[in-house]
């Protein structure tokens, strides 16, 4: 019965096959008017509609690259490849990046997957567990000491995200952008944050340098300050960038807790 | 054999709280703009769920502001009480995070199957109506009510298959399921009438199969007619025969608690409201006519 209903050609498959016909349509009753192929089409029918829909509102910005139509036959094929395990239809998209990567649509538009990992990971940020924001009082009695050995935590919501296209600004504009824009398009190497605002709760996606992806990355696998610190070229920037970047950080709600570590 | 009176919880009487709109994100400004007088919303459970990813951010933090001014009710989609595969703990504990959060008035999802071995299928799909799923259903519910430490409402489901080996209707597993659970009813009149279309079977006899001390919250919606048969879209306005079974309900189980849904192509707020008022009128009239009933506990 699921595979009738989870296969585009589930119900013409039950139509056609002897064996699938008795098993699967000699339960369903029917009337003159309606037969048991429609009935269950209707729920064969239902089943793409109502995914491909939710799965549309998560990938927006792909949906509108490549157009209704395309999004939906690519939806489609996802789904036969990926059924939704999922008890929430919102957790159904985490698989569409990588699948991106495996389909001929990338030679038409090779951002796409990057694309749709950037709005994977945004989505993700919308639904992180909300956390304290850092406790300034916390921040002011650290004693300089303790700080190399500190650990920064970093927000539930915070993503990084490395590319070879500008994909923030087309996920900015919800992929409403020209053929001839798209066109323009030139590769270069990209590093994005991703985040929650702390206040309106809306997800940011800055550009950032790499420096600041590898500080972050490396704050968000654990590293001690100092640890951290090490990546940074000269003195003159660990002393002046770091503390700018740590400042908006921690106002922007990406820092949240910072642990020290006993001696 | 599990002792079935071990389902037993506190109950309340349910007020008298007239006709709650569902809360739709299309609405957030105007609602919280314009304050109306909708005496109650209810809510998707799984929209402020959160995902795998979390439970946080703007979703929650609406309901919460929502929640400071109208009473909720909280309504779910993938409980899948009668799937044959195990209740998913996982979801049965953010249920709970999220009622013990919001604190809503009660709780209730669907009488089907959304899923099997593990996949969702993200749809309401009906069950056979057996002793077999009567016994599997009241299990289950039990283990929801136990969990959630409250009594639930289960939704007839609208439906386009029936199966061949049924031994009796649907009002019947309904009522049987509800009285052996000791759950209530959650009674969507246009659910039923889609059925009725789609199946070829009185809606009256329906609601005259259900007991009146059962049902604790009705639905109406609109559906698609497609000639044939109905499609429970809910993307038009209440329709005509729809309208007449939800007088003789009201005329049948008194002024229980009302809810509009209206999910697709969502028309603007006060076309909305204007149905809600429709409802109110025609429960007013057959309120005139039907005896007094006994306050409905939840």
């Amino acid at each position: 019965m699921r595979r009738v209903l989870t296969h585009p050609n589930g119900v013409g498959a039950a139509l056609v096959k002897p064996h699938a016909q008795k098993k699967y349509l000699a339960v369903i009753g029917e009337t003159p008017e309606v037969s048991r192929q429609t009935r269950l089409s209707i729920y064969g029918n239902g089943y793409f509609w109502r995914i491909i829909d939710a799965v549309g509102a998560t990938f927006s910005s792909v949906r509108n690259i490549i157009g209704a139509d395309e999004f939906h036959d690519l939806a489609r094929a996802y789904l036969v490849k990926h059924p939704s395990i999922y008890k929430s239809i919102d957790d159904i998209g985490g698989h569409l990046a990588g699948f991106l990567k495996t389909l001929a649509l990338t030679k038409r538009f090779p951002f796409l997957p990057d694309l749709a990992a950037i709005e994977w990971a945004a989505h993700q940020s919308f639904f992180a567990d909300d956390a304290p924001l850092l406790d300034m009082k916390k921040l002011k009695n650290i004693k300089p000491a303790d700080w190399p050995t500190a650990k920064i935590k970093l927000d539930g919501s915070v993503k990084l995200l490395a590319s070879q296209w500008p994909v923030n600004e087309i996920w900015k504009d919800d992929g409403e952008w020209s053929k001839p824009r798209l066109k323009r398009l030139k590769k270069s190497p990209q590093f994005f944050l991703i985040y929650r605002n702390a206040s309106d709760k809306f997800v940011r996606i800055p550009k950032i340098d790499s420096i600041r992806y590898q500080l972050l990355s490396r704050l968000a696998a654990g590293h001690t300050l100092e640890q951290t610190l090490a990546r940074l070229p000269t003195t003159a920037e660990k002393a002046g960038s770091f503390q700018s970047w740590f400042q908006e950080w921690v106002e922007d709600g990406v820092i949240r807790d910072i642990q020290i570590q006993p001696r | 054999m599990r002792d079935r009176s071990e389902n037993r919880y506190r109950q309340k009487a349910i007020a008298p709280l007239g006709v709650g709109l569902g809360l739709r994100t299309v609405h957030y400004d105007h609602i919280l703009k314009h304050k109306p007088k909708v005496p109650w919303f209810e809510v998707i459970s799984e929209n402020y769920m959160g995902t795998l990813a979390g439970s946080g951010g703007r979703a929650i933090q609406i309901l919460e502001q929502f929640r400071k001014d109208y009473p909720i009710v909280m309504h779910g989609v993938s409980l899948s009480i009668g799937s044959k595969d195990p209740l998913d703990k996982a979801y049965l504990k953010k249920l709970k995070n999220l009622a013990a959060r919001i604190e809503p008035m009660w709780v209730s999802d669907h009488l089907c199957w959304t899923g099997v071995q593990g996949q969702n299928l993200h749809d309401l799909l009906p069950l056979p109506y057996t002793k077999e799923t009567i016994s599997h259903l009241v299990d289950h519910i039990q283990e929801v009510q136990n969990f959630l430490g409250r009594r639930i409402l289960m939704e007839n489901v609208s439906s386009y298959v029936s199966y061949e080996h049924s031994e009796m209707t649907e009002w019947e597993c309904l009522t049987d399921v509800a009285n052996k659970a000791d759950c209530m009813i959650l009674l969507d009149v246009n659910n039923i009438h889609v059925s009725a279309v789609n199946h070829k079977f009185n809606g009256i006899d329906f609601l005259n199969g259900i007991p009146k001390n059962r049902v604790g919250q009705f639905h109406l919606a609109g559906y698609s007619d497609m000639g044939t048969h109905l499609i429970d879209t809910h993307d038009h306005p209440v329709s005509d025969p729809v309208w007449t079974l939800y007088e003789a309900a009201v005329e049948r189980f008194g002024a229980v608690p009302t809810l509009i849904e209206w999910d697709d192509h969502i028309p603007a707020f006060p076309r909305l409201w204007q149905e809600a008022k429709h409802a109110e009128r025609i429960q007013k009239k057959a309120l005139s006519r039907a005896e007094p009933k006994s306050p409905v506990l939840i």
